[in-house]
């Protein structure tokens, strides 16, 4: 007579030579697949190192003196490609309204004389005045309050004028590029495109400065990245961690599955298995 | 969030704008090919249209898995998190093919032997449990229902960017006509749709990147390599613009092809980022175990001939699949460089696929054609979602517990009354924009992963686990996704509950599974060794039938 003991089952206690094949093979597999995966991420983990960027450096050197008030014209320039190099980054709203605020500071300090800085508020003003109207107009898109027409039609306009005057300060600033940024960096040509559009007209009506540590943390949380040699050696031109997980992970899916299906073939076939 | 044009700084960036022609007719042109191929091959019977007949050979059922899965979030979702958060968008990446590996391992070939037509089918028989099969069938439809939450909001992008017109109407047109041709064609429609929308999705989505790698002077005769030296070129910056035949490289506005070094795009879990080692990991496990808990994926295998066939259905599907997840984070390569430039702004990152191929100024016509692929790939998935949510209604719900003497006819009818039901409720939820995509599609993967995943593993894997310790662990399920889903809405509406970080973080929607599964498991196994054990007739069909001893 039967008892359910006869068909008692499970993948742990194979009850015959077939079972215990085919549960070798998915443990073999299976065993490839977590370390393969899981093992590679932890070991990123074990061997990575908070890694500061050049630029995290170059900063620090000049920060404490620009905030005392003590800075060279060059430690500025300095100072201002550093806050440049983060804001061409993509950062949260908050951070880059701080570096906004610090950045127009610092330009509005190396700007010469009254004439220049004067040059400089007539062409920031009607800028930012349109960049508040576009704001609103987001705003009230974003409240509902608005027709998808309307809002189109709105911020289309405003891009417009906008557009025209950032060229009007960019053709500025070029003139004066010299005084605000340094010179001879690597960087310089992509600095001149952000450097109009991260200028805040608040920044020169309010006296306040921001405190040194909220710009140090910002600084340091974006300049500071987790590397290893894994991060940093190239293989076809890929850092190689990018390579293994974004390339290699789905080629080793694609093999262990063919792998798979054609060991379960065979052993079906060994112990002449109908399906 | 679906503001298409820019809007930080001011530029006068326009990606979207009125109604395009070109791209219109392409996605309307394959839209007839979709609903002919569906009435061509319609379903004539409840055979047909839960399985197709079961006459799908292999490489096409691998075609069918590889279109069902290609959705929206794999087609825009993708390429958006990797856009938005680096390396970290690579845990979905691993996450959606990794899972296949399970999927083909544990499930594949036992579940055709199995011989069911659909998952509640399965753990209603296995489980010797009406009430575990109307309870397997609710979750099948609220899994279906969220995963069609993200893909309704991919057709709505696509929609609005073709036709011009708000969002919302967007999402109300394309659900539309995505429940119009599920409901003319059924399953076998579909499965033959699925070939079709297969091919129009890689294609779609392939030939852009040998353009944007020939074009910016990259490796372009194989895209998914020649893309690293401009992983490495993000992380070094590029200073001053490449030239091209001497020219400098530019996006479509004219905007030069440069930008300031950005290591925290391809270093994992930067501090930048914001997201965690833990978070990478939660990732990948949930979705990795949610692929082989998601009902629509696992009703394929009911459509091919035999379990052999099963098997190598999975292993097309997923090279099908990952000809797509290698070419994926090539878009948010490009787009990483192509808007980086304060007057291009910020961009939706769930389009970012469109805007890429028109950041690289392509034609027109391939942008549309992109974006006709988009909009397929939503399909595709949407489609296999509504039939497996219709299945769950009108035959475990209806034809096996309610009314078993019910005419085929009817049984029809009740499935396109209820995949009726879910585009309604799909319309909705998708007009909250949530969250990204991809996001939302992860949900659902997190919700198969801790209800269905373990009964599947479980009653297949093990013949002590019985009623009472299904019971049992469906319902720590159900409670850890309510618990999750609770705290995520709250979170949403400001309202803050007991120890609110805590669970937000280490049971976030997109990966509760990661403590949620194990928990479920366990669960299922302290409960089984402790209640009557399962019936000789089931131990006997498992032990004989599906593992063939």
């Amino acid at each position: 007579m039967e008892t359910p003991n006869d068909y008692n089952f499970s993948i742990f206690n194979p009850v015959n030579e077939y079972s215990r094949r085919n549960r070798n093979i998915i443990f073999s597999i299976l065993i490839i697949w977590l370390v393969c995966i899981f093992g590679f991420q932890v070991l990123l983990l074990i061997l990575q190192k908070p890694t500061p960027e050049k630029t995290l450096t170059v900063y620090e050197s000049v920060a404490g003196h620009v905030f005392s008030g003590q800075a060279t014209a060059e430690e500025k320039q300095v100072f201002n490609g550093s806050l440049l190099m983060v804001l061409g980054k993509t950062i949260k709203p908050g951070d880059r309204t701080t570096l906004d605020f610090m950045l127009t500071r610092t330009v509005f300090d190396l700007l010469a004389d009254s004439a220049e800085q004067a040059d400089f508020i007539g062409k920031l003003t009607p800028l930012a005045a349109k960049r508040a109207e576009l704001a609103a107009l987001n705003e009230s898109w974003d409240k509902k309050s608005i027709r998808f027409a309307e809002f189109e039609q709105g911020s289309l306009a405003l891009n417009k004028e906008i557009i025209n005057l950032k060229n009007d300060l960019s053709g500025y600033l070029n003139t004066v590029a010299d005084k605000l940024i340094p010179s001879g960096h690597e960087f310089r040509h992509v600095m001149l495109i952000w450097l109009p559009y991260e200028l805040r007209m608040d920044a020169i009506t309010n006296p306040q400065m921001p405190d040194q540590a909220k710009l140090d943390g910002i600084m340091k949380l974006y300049l500071t990245h987790n590397q290893s040699f894994l991060t940093g050696f190239r293989f076809l031109g890929f850092p190689f961690h990018y390579f293994y997980t974004a390339v290699f992970l789905l080629i080793l899916f694609v093999g262990l599955c063919i792998i798979y299906a054609y060991r379960i073939e065979h052993l079906h076939r060994k112990f002449q298995m109908e399906e | 969030m679906f503001i298409p044009m820019l809007a930080t700084a001011g530029g006068v960036t326009q990606l979207e704008g009125s109604f395009k022609l070109g791209p219109a007719l392409i996605l309307l042109s394959t839209l007839i090919i979709f609903v002919m191929v569906g009435l061509l091959f319609r379903a004539k019977d409840t055979t047909d249209f839960y399985s197709a007949g079961r006459r799908i050979s292999p490489v096409g059922a691998g075609m069918a898995i590889g279109s069902n899965w290609m959705s929206a979030a794999s087609f825009l979702g993708m390429a958006a998190l990797m856009y938005g958060s680096g390396y970290h968008g690579l845990a979905f990446v691993i996450g959606w093919t990794g899972g296949y590996v399970l999927l083909l391992v544990l499930m594949a070939g036992q579940i055709r032997r199995y011989g069911k037509y659909t998952a509640p089918d399965f753990i209603g028989d296995r489980f010797y449990s009406k009430g575990l099969r109307v309870f397997s069938a609710i979750m099948a439809i609220i899994i279906s229902i969220a995963y069609c939450v993200g893909q309704f909001g991919g057709i709505g992008l696509m929609f609005k960017w073709i036709l011009g017109i708000d969002y919302v109407w967007s999402v109300v047109i394309g659900g539309s006509v995505v429940l119009l041709y599920t409901l003319i064609s059924g399953m076998l429609g579909v499965t033959k749709n699925m070939q079709i929308q297969y091919v129009i999705i890689i294609i779609s989505f392939v030939i852009p990147l040998f353009i944007l790698t020939y074009k910016f002077d990259y490796f372009w005769l194989l895209p998914p390599m020649g893309y690293g030296t401009a992983v490495s070129d993000i992380v070094n910056g590029i200073p001053v613009p490449l030239l091209h035949n001497g020219i400098p490289l530019t996006n479509v506005f004219g905007n030069e092809f440069v930008i300031m070094p950005a290591p925290e795009y391809a270093m994992p879990w930067d501090p930048g980022s914001g997201k965690s080692f833990f978070q990478f990991i939660a990732i990948a496990f949930s979705l990795m175990i949610g692929t082989a808990g998601l009902p629509h994926v696992l009703q394929r295998f009911y459509v091919v001939p035999k379990a052999n066939d099963a098997r190598w259905s999975v292993v097309w599907g997923l090279f099908f699949i990952c000809i797509l997840y290698w070419g994926a984070p090539i878009y948010s390569v490009f787009g990483k460089i192509l808007s980086n430039n304060p007057e291009v702004g910020s961009l939706a990152k769930d389009a970012i696929v469109v805007y890429t191929a028109q950041l690289g100024d392509l034609n027109s016509l391939i942008v549309g054609f992109l974006a006709a692929g988009a909009v397929s790939a939503a399909f595709s998935t949407v489609s296999g979602l509504f039939v497996a949510g219709a299945s769950s209604f009108s035959h475990d719900i209806y034809f096996k517990v309610i009314n078993p003497n019910t005419s085929p006819k009817r049984q029809l009818l009740l499935a396109r009354l209820g995949t009726v039901l879910m585009a309604g409720i799909v319309t909705v939820l998708a007009l909250q924009n949530f969250a990204l995509i991809g996001e939302l599609v992860a949900a659902a993967f997190s919700i198969a992963a801790c209800t269905l995943f373990p009964l599947f593993l479980l009653g297949i894997w093990w013949s002590g686990a019985n009623r009472a310790g299904a019971i049992a662990g469906l319902a720590v399920g159900m409670f850890i996704t309510a618990m999750s889903i609770t705290y995520f809405i709250c979170g949403k509406a400001g309202i803050m509950l007991p120890a609110h970080e805590f669970i937000s973080y280490y049971f976030q929607l997109w990966y509760f599974a990661i403590f949620g599964a194990p928990l479920v498991i366990a669960t299922n196994i302290i409960v089984s060794k402790f209640t009557k054990p399962t019936p000789l007739e089931i131990k006997k069909f498992l032990a004989t039938e599906v593992h063939a001893h």
